[in-house]
């Protein structure tokens, strides 16, 4: 457990291969007197198979950062590294297929599409690259997920808890670079929760998923190997090896609320 | 307090609430441009078409002479008097051209005309004609024309061809351009028309005489009960325009059948719209609920704001009808057509306005009461679309089934009283019954569109599904929403039904037409020598060795006797063998029953017509009581020859009566010479046509005697006259497609608001912009070809039943093409209709779409 200085943070821990990384990241909402500097110069870095939690106050940017770094949004200037590319400056038409094919999200609530079975909402970036998914991977994760025998079921006829672990499914079909997840556990009780918690770290350990997760629980946090706290847009420190105590004890320490 | 939170909510999406009413915008658009336009038509009849000029104080009716003109004129008390003339003149050409014939004056305050070239008349031999006549007839200034005068009794063969020469002298210019007329001094056109085509004399009094003084000596003079022959020129415009007014009023009223059934799809759509619009608010009302507002407050406040949506709607629809009748006056003035700009009349436009909101009102009492029916709990529903119920209550299924069983019912009844006998006036009810069917029909898919839509939209859309994911999800998409896709598509199915209906009886009356004409026009050109002439042998040989012609075939004519009738008929020799093959091969015919001998087309009978058997005009067989196979007597002058009728033909070339043999003629006395010839073009088109055309003027010039009819051009045009009427229908009925294409675009539009963050997901998953407006898009074209589809299934049953009702023998032409052609043109207009929202879903970014409040 060290807190650094937002320069000292590029390089990742044990000298593991970088999936994600962010440089020198800058992202203003709005223009003139209501500009809000949600990304103000972040700096930082996501192993490859690492899980990796963010945290930090409502308002810190710590969503704003991940959709950047998942292509659903356009930067301001800065970086946003993807296996090396840089997603600030590609084109819709590839940041869709990026979207398709190199990133998994999660979020915290509306991830299905309600006319579709829970089945054909796994298997949708796949439909629409026009690939089969993978049998065999296929099985594994709903297996793993415990959705047997719910894939012919509508969202509306699954409870909040399976409804996440379909999304989950979902971004874990098409075997992305990286998994970014933003507060997966945030709409679940504490039960449901662990348990799409476990199946994240279970992704990360058996398929050497890499997995980002925004979280205000120090619990949930305790789960991931690196937590990295987010503050008015800045990196505020970290944390390796955390558990829920120095998870909230390193919070207080930086003024943070969690 | 709740009606003021509606208002609100409706005032801060102004442009949602103008979306609402947009069907009903057009709606009332329509009406009030039905009712603008009628009064103008109305204006321009009254002040253009009238006959009688404005400054006419008297008009004489009693069937007036030249000889009761000269008398008028000398009547003390007249300043002037126009004969006016109603007849046709031939012209000396080959073929035959016909000018209209009028008197006038040609300046002066009794002048119906003015002059635009030259001089007007003023001697006898001299006309002026219109713009028309002079570009068709080939008539300018200065040409010299002979002109055929008809004997008075043209019976009579011997009678000598008169003819006389006249000269253009002017152009000129008169209320209705669409005539081919020409104008002379009232002695010439007298000369021209014969003498009971007089119509009437117009007469203006001398300053300072008594109308009634003036009245009295014109009653004198044509010495008939004066009361009715003589009215003054205000009674003659009054009972002039009456007759006008009624034919008009005619028109619009047929006119306003059709606004109203845009009026009906205007208030389906509206409806639908109004059950989207508050679903889409259900949770907002549900808060409501949870917080304590009564349902009756709750509906009473959503029907207030569907009253709003009306008049906003209604007021827009007038203002736009108004801009509408301002507009078309000056762009018809850029063609240089004179329209006068419609007045705003107040009572029908608040009439309008106060229509439409009581529609809105009608439209918004079901869906407003249906919403203020939720429970409190769905506000806590997290579910995102507002997908509905996707079947139907028992009640509505019910309804239905007794609706779909009526409609069933009716159209069998009127399907077995088709087969069955026929009494007169029996068709008249057959077709209120088949309309009756149709009615329920249509009703009955409005009640059970949802559990209809779902089994069409798993056909129509399996292509799509093979297709990919954005098929796949269109196809999903509007099938999570089976009564949104029933209501709409339902609107789509009216229009589409309707059109279905028109073309089809518009094929089949076609074919049947060209199977008449086929027979009555058997050939292009008719070559016939006048009354007791014969076509050169010359002629003939000369017509064979052209290359322009082909299938040359000369004939004989003679008028005869059938039987105990006692009316003249034609009969003809015509080789029916070498006619050129024409039109289409023998209709399909229902099997006759025995001894119900059929009447048949003229392509079955060349084999059967040879000496002593003959073929005959269905008409002429009734007329004459002769059957097929019977035995008649046919009479020339004091000769008899006894034939067998071998076959009843429903149409016969040349209108002939009896198709006879040549021997039979020869017996019957009938000189050698053949009186008629009849050709092909021997290349098809318009060019090959003018070039035989030519040919044949060519060898057969006017001073022989001869004239060439172009049958061709007489068959184009009946073509032309339905097709018009076709085209006109297709217009009037463009209206409910129109207003059905707009209400998909509603839908489609709204749709798109509320699952906009369903979009946001889709992007998010790795849709592209291009993938999401796709599916966007096909979600729209899929509520028209479902509408289409239905439209098309349902529209054709009752073609066929009222192509029937008609003539139980026609068979009924199914125009494949022009119905694949509608589906796709219906398909093409909605996916239009879905293209501008599915962008604007598709510009917003995922992050943007996902983060809207749901
Ligand atoms: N679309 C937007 N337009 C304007 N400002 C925005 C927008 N989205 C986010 N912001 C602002 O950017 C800042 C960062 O927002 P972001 O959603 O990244 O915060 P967060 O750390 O995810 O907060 P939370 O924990 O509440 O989810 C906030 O101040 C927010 O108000
Ligand atoms: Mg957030």
């Amino acid at each position: 457990m060290r807190t650094e200085s937002f320069q000292q943070v590029p390089s990742a821990r044990s000298g593991a291969a970088v999936a994600v990384a962010a440089v020198d990241l800058v992202k203003v909402y709005g223009v003139g007197e209501t500009a809000v500097r949600a990304l103000d110069g972040v700096t930082v870095s996501f192993a490859r198979a690492r899980f990796t939690a963010i945290m930090g106050p409502s308002g810190s940017g710590k969503s704003t950062l991940m959709h950047c770094l998942a292509g659903l949004d356009q930067a301001t200037s800065g970086q946003a590294l993807l296996g090396g590319t840089d997603l600030t400056v590609l084109p819709d038409r590839v940041l869709t297929r990026v979207r398709r094919e190199r990133v998994g999200f999660v979020f915290q609530s509306f991830n299905l599409l309600p006319q579709l079975t829970a089945r054909q909402n796994i298997t949708l970036p796949l439909d629409l690259a026009g690939r089969r998914p993978d049998p065999a991977r296929f099985d594994d994760l709903v297996t793993a997920l415990g959705l047997g025998d719910r894939l012919g079921h509508r969202p509306s006829e699954l409870s909040g808890g399976q409804q996440q672990r379909v999304a989950l499914a979902r971004a874990l079909v098409a075997e992305p670079d990286v998994v970014f997840a933003d507060e997966p556990t945030g709409a679940l009780d504490s039960r449901t929760g662990a348990e799409v918690l476990e199946l994240l770290r279970g992704s990360v350990r058996q398929f050497g998923q890499t997995v980002v997760m925004v979280t205000h629980d120090p619990g949930a946090a305790a789960y991931a190997d690196r937590v990295v706290v987010l503050a008015d847009g800045r990196i505020a420190g970290e944390i390796d090896s955390p558990d829920p105590r120095s998870v909230t004890e390193a919070l207080r320490r930086l003024a943070v609320p969690a | 307090m709740i009606l003021r939170t509606q208002l609100s909510a409706l005032a801060r999406r102004p442009a949602r609430a103008l979306l609402t009413g947009m069907a009903l915008t057009i709606a009332a658009c329509a009406v009030f441009g039905t009712a603008l336009s009628h009064q103008v038509v109305r204006q321009v009849a009254v002040e253009r078409l009238s006959q009688t000029p404005a400054t006419t104080d008297l008009v004489v009716t009693a069937t007036p002479t030249l000889d009761t003109l000269r008398k008028v004129r000398a009547v003390p008390g007249v300043a002037e008097a126009v004969g006016r003339v109603d007849g046709y003149v031939e012209l000396e050409r080959i073929s035959s051209a016909y000018l209209q014939v009028n008197a006038d004056p040609g300046s002066g305050p009794l002048a119906k005309v003015r002059l635009t070239r030259g001089r007007y008349p003023s001697a006898p031999h001299e006309l002026a004609v219109t713009r028309r006549a002079a570009d068709r007839l080939k008539l300018p200034v200065g040409t010299v024309v002979s002109l055929r005068l008809d004997a008075p009794d043209t019976s009579d063969p011997d009678a000598p061809r008169r003819s006389v020469r006249a000269t253009v002298t002017g152009l000129v210019e008169a209320a209705d351009d669409g005539l081919e007329a020409a104008y002379t001094t009232d002695a010439f056109a007298a000369q021209l028309a014969v003498v009971d085509r007089w119509r009437q004399i117009d007469v203006r009094v001398a300053p300072g005489v008594s109308l009634d003084a003036v009245r009295a000596g014109l009653a004198a003079v044509v010495d008939s009960d004066a009361s009715d022959s003589i009215v003054t020129g205000a009674q003659a415009r009054v009972r002039e325009q009456k007759e006008t007014l009624v034919d008009i009023d005619v028109v619009f009223v047929a006119m306003s059948l059709f606004v109203v059934l845009a009026v009906i799809a205007a208030a389906l759509v509206t409806a639908s719209t109004f059950r989207i619009v508050f679903a889409q608010r259900l949770r907002q009302l549900a808060l409501l609920r949870a917080v304590g507002a009564d349902r009756r407050v709750l509906a009473r406040a959503l029907a207030a704001e569907g009253a709003l949506t009306g008049m906003v709607a209604g007021v827009l629809g007038v203002l736009a009808a108004s801009a509408l009748g301002l507009l078309v006056p000056l762009v018809l003035r850029g063609f240089g057509i004179d329209v006068p700009r419609p007045g705003f009349p107040v009572g029908t436009a608040v009439a309008v306005v106060a229509g439409t909101v009581l529609v809105t009102m009608l439209t918004v009492l079901a869906p407003a009461f249906a919403a203020a029916r939720v429970a409190p709990l769905e506000a806590l529903r997290t579910a995102s679309t507002t997908a509905g119920r996707r079947g139907i209550g028992g009640v509505r299924a019910v309804v239905g089934a007794l609706l779909a069983g009526g409609a069933v019912l009716s159209g069998a009844v009127a399907a077995a009283s088709l087969n069955g006998s026929r009494s007169p006036g029996q068709g008249t009810m057959v077709l209120m019954l088949v309309l009756c069917s149709f009615v329920l029909a249509f009703l009955a898919l409005i009640a059970l569109g949802p559990v209809v839509v779902r089994p069409v939209l798993a056909v129509v859309s399996w292509p799509l599904r093979q297709r990919g994911a954005t098929g796949r999800l269109a196809a999903s998409g509007v099938g999570a929403a089976p009564r949104r896709a029933a209501a709409v598509s339902t609107v789509v199915a009216l229009g589409v039904a309707l059109i279905a209906l028109t073309l089809v009886v518009g094929a089949t009356t076609q074919a049947a037409a060209d199977r008449q004409a086929a027979s009555v026009a058997p050939e292009d050109f008719n070559v016939v020598a006048d009354d007791g002439a014969v076509v050169p042998d010359s002629v003939i040989q000369a017509a064979r060795a052209r290359a322009e012609l082909t299938a040359v075939v000369p004939y004989r004519t003679a008028t005869v006797r059938v039987g105990a009738s006692r009316s003249d008929v034609m009969a003809t020799d015509l080789d029916l063998r070498q006619l050129g093959a024409r039109g289409p091969q023998p209709e399909p015919r229902p099997a006759s029953e025995p001894g119900q001998p059929q009447a048949r087309p003229a392509t079955d009978a060349p084999d059967t017509v040879g000496s002593r058997r003959v073929a005959m005009d269905q008409a002429v067989a009734r007329a004459a009581g002769v059957r097929s196979g019977d035995s008649v007597t046919i009479m020339l002058g004091q000769r008899t020859l006894d034939v067998r009728v071998a076959v009843i033909l429903d149409a016969t070339p040349l209108g002939a009566g009896i198709i006879v043999s040549p021997t039979d003629l020869d017996q019957l006395g009938v000189p050698r010479g053949p009186t008629g010839l009849l050709a092909d073009a021997a290349r098809p088109g318009e060019q090959g046509r003018t070039a035989a055309y030519q040919a044949l003027a060519a060898i057969s010039p006017a001073d022989q005697g001869l004239r060439l009819a172009v049958l061709a051009d007489q068959r184009d045009q009946t073509r032309e006259e339905t097709d018009v009427l076709i085209l006109v229908l297709l217009a009037l009925i463009s209206l409910t497609v129109a207003v059905a294409v707009v209400g998909v675009g509603i839908t489609a539009a709204l749709s798109v608001v509320e699952r906009v963050r369903e979009s946001g997901l889709l992007r998010a998953v790795g849709m592209s912009r291009g993938g999401l407006t796709a599916m966007l898009t096909t979600e729209a074209a899929l509520y028209g070809v479902l509408g289409a589809t239905l439209g098309v299934l349902l529209g054709l049953p009752y073609a066929a039943m009222s192509i029937k009702t008609f003539d139980s023998t026609v068979p009924v032409e199914i125009p494949f093409g022009q119905l694949a052609a509608t589906v796709a043109v219906l398909t093409a207009l909605t996916a239009l209709a879905g293209l501008l929202p599915a962008r604007r879903a598709a510009r917003l970014s995922p992050m943007e779409a996902l983060a809207t409040d749901g």
